[in-house]
C-alpha cells in the first residue's frame, strides 16, 4: 500500500472515530443530564479547577457551591 | 610516569570528536531554552543533559536501538533504561496515564463538535509524512514517524518512532518537544493569516452542563470504542482513559495522586534523559536531522491550519447564533494546555479582552490528544 493511500485512510479513520465518539458523548450527555439545581456550568468547574491546581498543585475541587 | 600517561590516555578528553563538541552545544542550548525561556523544561532539561552524557567518550552513558548486549558484559546505565522502558514501549503509555489523570475532559464533553476540530488538526501529520517520503526520500516507516510530530504529542511521537523508526528516535523527540514549546511563536501568525477580524470576535455560546455520570462514562466508552476500532492505539488511548477514570471516579484518590504526581514525574525523568542519551553526535549530526526539523515545522503549521480551516467550514453549516470562534481549531494540535492558552492569548489580544475562548479551546485541545493517538494506531496497523 502506498503512503498516499495510508494517509487518506488514516485521516478518514481519525475523523470517523472522533465523529463517532462525539455522537456517543452527545448521547450520554442527553441520557444523563445534570440534575436540576445540582449543576454548575462545566466551563466554570474547569476554570475553577484549573485556577486551584495552578495555585495548589495536586489539590482537587470536590464541591463548588454558589452563595447568593 | 607511565601510570599518569595511561590515566590521561584513558580519559574522555582524548576521544573527544567535533561531533561530541557540537552535541554539547545542542544539549546546552536545550537546557538554556528550558531555563531561560521555560520551553517544556520538564523534558528539555533531561533531554539536553542526556545528550551531553551520551557524548562523553568512554563514559558509556549513551543508548541505542542497535546496541547488542554481550554475554557477561555490564549494561550501560541508560541503555538498560532504554531496553526496559522504551524498547518495550512501557514508558509512553505510562505518561499517557498521567496525562489522563491530569486532564479535565469536561470542555470536550460540553461541546462534542470540538472532537472534529481535534481530528482536522491532525492534517499536518499527513502533509509532513508525505513530504518526508516524496521529497526527502525517507522510508514509509520513517515518514510516518516523522509525520506524527504534527500531532504535537511527545509520548505519541516516541511511541511510534520506537516501533517504526527507532534509528530516528532522538531527532524526532527533539523536534516534537522543541516545536511544542514553540507553539506560542508558530501559531499566532497562522491564526492571523487564516481568520478574519470578524471571525476572531465570535463569542462562543455557553457550553452545556455535564453530569458526573457522563464524565465517568466518557473514559470507559472512549477507551473501549477507540481500542476496538484501532487496536494498536489501545496502549495510548486505553492508558489515557484509565488515568482519566481514576481522576473522575472520586474514590481512587491515592491512585489519582500517584498517577498525576510521582509516577508521571519519575517516568518523565527516565524518558527524557534516555531519549537524550540516544543523541550521539555520530548518529544525530546527519542531514536527516535537519530534514526532520524542517518537516516538523511544516507539520505543526499545517495542523494549525487544518483545525482553523475546518472550524470555518463548520461555521458555514451552523446558524449565526451557534457559530464557533474558528481560532479554537488551532488548539486541536494537542500540546495541552499550551495551544489552548495561545488561542486564548491571541483572541483576547485581538479583541481587547472582549472574547476569551480558553475553555472552548480546551475541547479541541484534549480531542487532539485522542486524535494523534488514533492516527499513530492507524499507522501501526497499516505499516507496522
Amino acid at each position: 500500500m502506498n503512503l498516499i493511500a495510508i494517509c487518506m485512510i488514516a485521516f478518514i479513520a481519525v475523523f470517523t472515530i472522533l465523529a463517532g465518539l462525539a455522537g456517543v458523548m452527545r448521547l450520554i450527555t442527553t441520557l444523563f443530564p445534570v440534575r436540576s439545581g445540582s449543576g454548575t456550568d462545566s466551563a466554570v468547574v474547569a476554570a475553577i479547577s484549573s485556577a486551584v491546581t495552578t495555585i495548589f498543585p495536586g489539590a482537587r475541587v470536590t464541591q463548588i457551591e454558589e452563595q447568593r | 610516569m607511565e601510570a599518569i600517561r595511561e590515566l590521561v590516555m584513558s580519559s574522555g578528553f582524548v576521544g573527544l570528536t567535533w561531533q561530541n563538541l557540537v552535541m554539547f552545544g545542542i544539549g546546552g542550548l536545550l537546557i538554556y531554552l528550558a531555563i531561560t525561556k521555560e520551553y517544556e523544561p520538564l523534558l528539555l532539561i533531561p533531554i539536553g543533559f542526556g545528550a551531553i552524557l551520551a557524548n562523553l567518550p568512554e563514559a558509556n552513558m549513551w543508548a541505542s536501538n542497535t546496541a547488542e548486549h554481550l554475554e557477561g558484559a555490564s549494561h550501560p546505565l541508560l541503555q538498560m533504561v532504554y531496553n526496559v522502558g522504551i524498547k518495550t514501549e512501557f514508558l509512553p503509555p505510562v505518561i499517557f496515564m498521567g496525562v489522563g489523570a491530569l486532564t479535565d475532559f469536561r470542555p470536550l464533553l460540553a461541546r462534542p463538535i470540538t472532537f472534529l476540530l481535534g481530528a482536522a488538526a491532525q492534517l499536518g501529520i499527513f502533509v509532513a509524512a508525505l513530504g518526508a517520503f516524496y521529497l526527502f526520500g525517507f522510508t514509509i516507516e520513517q515518514a510516518a514517524s516523522i509525520g506524527i510530530i504534527g500531532g504535537a504529542d511527545g509520548p505519541t511521537s516516541i511511541f511510534l518512532a520506537t516501533k517504526l523508526a527507532p534509528e530516528l528516535l532522538g531527532p524526532i523527540a527533539v523536534a516534537a518537544y522543541s516545536y511544542m514549546s514553540l507553539v506560542p511563536i508558530i501559531q499566532p501568525p497562522i491564526l492571523r493569516m487564516t481568520t478574519t477580524k470578524r471571525e476572531r470576535s465570535i463569542v462562543i455560546p455557553p457550553a452545556r452542563q455535564v453530569s458526573h455520570t457522563a464524565v465517568i462514562l466518557f473514559p470507559i466508552l472512549t477507551g473501549m470504542l477507540a481500542s476496538l476500532a484501532i487496536p494498536p492505539c489501545a496502549p495510548l488511548v486505553g492508558m489515557l482513559m484509565f488515568g482519566n477514570l481514576i481522576r473522575e471516579s472520586g474514590v481512587t484518590d491515592r491512585l489519582f495522586k500517584t498517577a498525576s504526581g510521582p509516577l508521571i514525574n519519575i517516568v518523565t525523568i527516565f524518558l527524557g534523559i534516555t531519549v537524550g542519551a540516544t543523541m550521539q553526535g555520530s548518529e544525530f549530526l546527519r542531514p536527516q536531522t535537519i530534514y526532520i526539523l524542517i518537516l516538523g515545522a511544516f507539520a505543526f503549521s499545517f495542523s494549525t491550519m487544518g483545525g482553523v480551516l475546518f472550524a470555518r467550514l463548520i461555521n458555514l453549516l451552523l446558524p449565526a447564533d451557534k457559530q464557533i470562534n474558528p481560532c479554537i481549531g488551532a488548539a486541536g494540535v494537542s500540546a495541552v494546555p499550551m495551544a489552548a492558552r495561545v488561542v486564548q492569548g491571541f483572541v483576547s489580544q485581538e479583541t481587547n479582552g472582549k472574547v476569551n475562548p480558553l475553555m472552548a479551546a480546551m475541547g479541541p485541545n484534549v480531542a487532539g490528544v485522542i486524535g494523534s493517538a488514533v492516527v499513530a494506531g492507524v499507522f501501526l496497523a497499516l505499516i507496522g
